[in-house]
């Protein structure tokens, strides 16, 4: 893949290269150097951009702030170009005022309260990073979200804070999908009420049904239905700077090489004819 | 409805999907109350209820791995099923987690029997494995100060065993049912220094091991009859480590 030039810069998530230890006071997410370098050593100097999963930026009671110091240490050894979180919220706080773990990160309802605590902390993401900072949106299988009426419902939302925080937005195409197919709308009319000036990254992804909803699994090759979708969207945004095809480690392997290499070779293909024009 | 109210109910009602008095229990006004009495039966809700349980279910699976393969399908079920009632496998960093899971685990299986053995070897190889290139090499000029402190090392463990690790070892590369208990318990001894993790300690090191069970001046431990060469060997082996 990487000979074939199909791969131009690479997403890591860091907590991949970490582990967390108990402490006195906190359980502190340590990088693994030996991890680190053997992921500095596969991507070869190509430029990297990071995709976090465990700052549960939504979360009322308080974010990971863990997670913010390995973040601080990381982009000290490895800087990225950018960096990028999920619109949604993993943890609460237990009676006792400690944090909880949920076990799945849940999406956030679209009220002003939530965009205003969203867009606070992008704020100073942004300001502690000096990158840009994208939220990404998320699959979610609620049928109903509480929500306000100035703020209607996820591209409101998704607004509410990119224009509230200057943040930007990882517009996930497969995580739209599923939303389209699962509560049944059209995914080509949420894009065009998208703030897409705002979107830097693209995801398109795979997934596969469980109990009547297609769910982003992050499991197989992407469906027709998305290629579409980014066909559609490229032409759109003008700010956008790469498209990501994520796949989980286990099935990777299974899906393997040739397969990857069609799938980063497709959208290769559609990124080059809406982005040369 | 704030946010934090609807965060804190989502959550506990999934974390605690199988308590049926949790919803009744959580206090809100009848509007709220209808919505999450509602939401409680989507589809959705009970789709992401199984994506959780099933993620918790597989985290924990993943800290004890050897443990677990060698329990009948149904014990590994039930532990795995327990353990996730009982709020186990949200950490998605499992190793905060992992310590209390195989004190769930060795509670629950039989005292003496080659599966507690297993377990207890599983868990403090996992202890030993974190402090690999986790410690820096030791220092040992700092034994010309009497007043220098010694404790046991943060990742080591002594453990008592009544199957021989190597035998536990092979029958589980071979695919053979486990060696059986010996009535006396071998003491073995892990630590991230040591070459494959564990050994059996000298009756030298165990001394030595013993006296440190709290923090020691190295002056009370020569005068106690440790040599300075046990010390020396425990401190590059990391059962051993300096204070502060």
């Amino acid at each position: 893949m990487y000979q074939r030039d199909l791969i131009t810069f690479i997403e890591i998530t860091p907590e991949t290269f970490c582990r967390q230890r108990a402490t006195g006071e906190a359980a502190v997410i340590e990088i693994l150097p030996r991890l680190l370098a053997q992921a500095q050593e596969t991507c070869a100097g190509l430029p990297i951009v990071v995709h976090g999963v465990e700052l549960s930026i939504g979360s009322a009671h308080g974010w990971n702030n863990e997670y913010l110091r390995m973040l601080d240490a990381f982009q000290r050894e490895w800087p990225f170009v950018w960096h990028s979180e999920h619109l949604g919220f993993q943890t609460i706080e237990a009676e006792d005022h400690s944090t909880l773990e949920i076990g799945v990160p849940l999406p956030m309802p679209n009220t002003n309260e939530a965009a205003e605590l969203v867009a606070s902390r992008s704020t100073a993401i942004l300001k502690r990073y000096g990158v840009p900072f994208l939220l990404e949106n998320p699959a979610q299988y609620f049928s109903c979200l509480p929500s306000d009426p100035e703020i209607g419902g996820e591209a409101g939302l998704i607004h509410a804070v990119t224009e509230k925080s200057g943040c930007y937005l990882l517009l996930d195409l497969h995580n739209l999908y599923c939303n389209a197919i699962n509560h049944k709308f059209d995914a080509y009319r949420i894009i065009d009420q998208m703030p897409l000036d705002r979107v830097i990254e693209i995801h398109i992804a795979g997934g596969s049904w469980r109990d009547g909803f297609w769910t982003d699994g992050h499991d197989g090759r992407v469906p027709q239905g998305v290629w579409e979708l980014l066909e559609y969207t490229l032409p759109l945004v003008p700010n956008v700077a790469g498209v990501v095809f994520e796949l989980l480690d286990d099935h990777a392997v299974r899906l393997g090489c040739e397969a990857i290499s069609e799938e980063l070779t497709r959208a290769r293909q559609i990124w080059d004819l809406h982005r040369t024009v | 409805m704030t946010l934090n109210s609807f965060q804190t109910a989502v959550g506990r009602l999934l974390r605690e999907q199988n308590d049926t008095n949790l919803l009744p229990a959580l206090e809100f006004s009848e509007e709220y109350r209808s919505y999450f009495e509602d939401l409680h039966d989507t589809a959705g809700f009970r789709l992401y209820a199984g994506i959780q349980r099933s993620w918790c279910i597989g985290r924990a699976a993943k800290a004890a791995p050897l443990t677990l393969s060698v329990l009948p399908d149904e014990q590994r079920r039930l532990l795995l099923d327990d353990w996730v009632n009982a709020g186990g496998g949200t950490q998605s960093f499992y190793e905060v987690e992992a310590e209390s899971f195989f004190d769930f685990i060795s509670r629950r299986l039989i005292d003496p029997s080659p599966e507690l053995s297993l377990c207890e070897f599983e868990r403090a190889a996992q202890r030993a494995s974190m402090g690999v290139n986790s410690v820096p090499p030791t220092d040992f000029s700092a034994l010309t100060n009497p007043a220098c402190c010694l404790r046991r090392g943060r990742y080591a463990a002594v453990v008592r065993l009544h199957v021989d690790p190597g035998a536990l070892l092979e029958s589980l590369q071979r695919n053979e049912p486990l060696p059986e208990v010996s009535s006396e318990p071998l003491v073995v001894m892990f630590s991230p220094g040591i070459s494959q993790l564990w050994s059996t300690p000298t009756a030298d090191e165990l001394a030595l091991w013993q006296a440190v069970e709290e923090p020691t001046v190295i002056d009370s431990l020569l005068a106690s009859g440790h040599s300075l060469e046990t010390i020396k060997t425990s401190l590059a082996r990391q059962t051993l480590e300096f204070v502060g």
